[in-house]
C-alpha cells in the first residue's frame, strides 16, 4: 500500500533520503511547472526544484507531519521564485533555448516550432503581470487551487486573493486577444465582459 | 464569459507546461548535492581515498603520493604537498 504524504514526511524526519525521494518523484512535476510559468525560465525553474526539495530535506523538523505537505511546498516554490526574479531581473527566455526542453526532442521541428509558439505566448502575457497577480494566476489556472488554499498558501486574506485574480484575469484577456487576433475557441467570446 | 475566460486559461497554461519537461536526472542531482557534503566531511575525518561511486563528485580528481586524494576546489594546505609532483587538475 502507498504511504500517504504524512508517514513519508515522518520517515523524512528521520533523515530518511528514500522518503525524499519518494517524495520528489511525487511532486517535483508540479513544482517544476509552478517555478516554470512564474520565471519563465526551464534553467532556473530546474534550479528552484532543487532548492525546494533540499529546503525540504533541511528544515523536515520543521514541518507539521500531520499537516497536508502541499502548501508548503507551493509557498516555497513562489518565495524562492520571487527571490529568483528579484536577483535577475530576467522575465522572458530566448525562444531559441527553449527547444531542448521540449519533449526530449521527439518531436518534429513543425510540431517544436509550434509549442515554441503556444509557450511564449502564454508566457509573455503571464510574465507582463505583476508578481503578486502572476503567482494567484499560475497557482489558480494551472494548479487548481482554490482560493481559501491560495489564501493559506500566500498568507494573505481571500479578498486579497480575489483581487490579485480579477486584475490578473482582465490583464491576461487583454494580452491573449491580442496576441490571438483571428483565432478563436468554441464558446469563448473575446468580446464578452 | 468569465466561466470560458477560466476555462480558456487553465487549458492554455496546463497544455503549454505539459510539453516541457523537468530534467531526466533531478533526483540524482538532489542526492549529490546532499552526499557530496557530507562525505567531503567524512574524508577529512578520516582520510578515506575513496568516495562512493555513485556520489563521486563530477570534476576530475588527483592521486597523489601516499594515497591521499586531492579535489580541485578542497586542496588543503595542511597536507604536505611536494612541488613536481602536484598534478593540475582541470575542472
Amino acid at each position: 500500500m502507498d504511504l500517504v504524504d504524512q508517514d513519508v514526511v515522518f520517515q523524512l524526519k528521520q533523515g530518511s533520503l528514500d522518503a525524499l525521494g519518494l517524495l520528489y518523484d511525487r511532486h517535483q512535476r508540479m513544482v517544476f511547472r509552478t517555478a516554470l510559468v512564474i520565471t519563465g525560465d526551464p534553467d532556473a525553474a530546474a534550479d528552484l526544484v532543487q532548492d525546494v526539495f533540499l529546503r525540504l530535506y533541511r528544515f523536515a523538523d520543521h514541518i507539521d507531519p500531520g499537516r497536508p505537505l502541499e502548501p508548503w511546498l507551493y509557498r516555497m516554490t513562489v518565495n524562492l521564485s520571487y527571490t529568483w526574479m528579484k536577483r535577475n531581473r530576467r522575465w522572458l527566455r530566448p525562444l531559441e533555448d527553449l527547444a531542448e526542453w521540449l519533449t526530449g526532442g521527439r518531436q518534429s521541428p513543425h510540431e517544436v516550432v509550434e509549442m515554441q509558439d503556444d509557450w511564449d505566448r502564454v508566457q509573455r502575457a503571464v510574465s507582463n503581470l505583476p508578481f503578486p497577480q502572476r503567482v494567484v494566476i499560475v497557482l489558480y489556472y494551472l494548479n487548481d487551487l482554490s482560493l481559501q488554499d491560495i489564501s493559506e498558501i500566500l498568507e494573505v486574506p481571500v479578498g486579497t486573493v480575489k483581487s490579485r485574480l480579477h486584475y490578473g484575469r482582465q490583464a491576461l484577456r487583454k494580452s491573449l486577444e491580442g496576441l490571438m487576433e483571428g483565432e478563436s475557441l468554441p464558446g469563448f467570446d473575446y468580446k464578452g465582459s | 464569459m468569465d466561466d470560458d475566460m477560466d476555462l480558456y486559461l487553465s487549458r492554455c497554461l496546463k497544455n503549454a507546461t505539459a510539453r516541457i519537461q523537468p530534467p531526466a536526472r533531478g533526483k540524482e542531482r538532489l542526492f549529490r548535492a546532499i552526499i557530496a557534503p557530507r562525505w567531503r566531511s567524512a574524508r577529512r575525518l578520516v582520510g578515506s581515498p575513496q568516495p562512493p561511486r555513485e556520489f563521486r563528485p563530477s570534476d576530475q580528481v588527483v592521486y597523489l603520493p601516499g594515497n591521499l586524494m586531492q579535489s580541485s576546489f578542497t586542496l588543503s594546505l595542511a597536507w604536505p604537498v611536494h612541488i613536481g609532483t602536484l598534478i593540475s587538475v582541470n575542472r
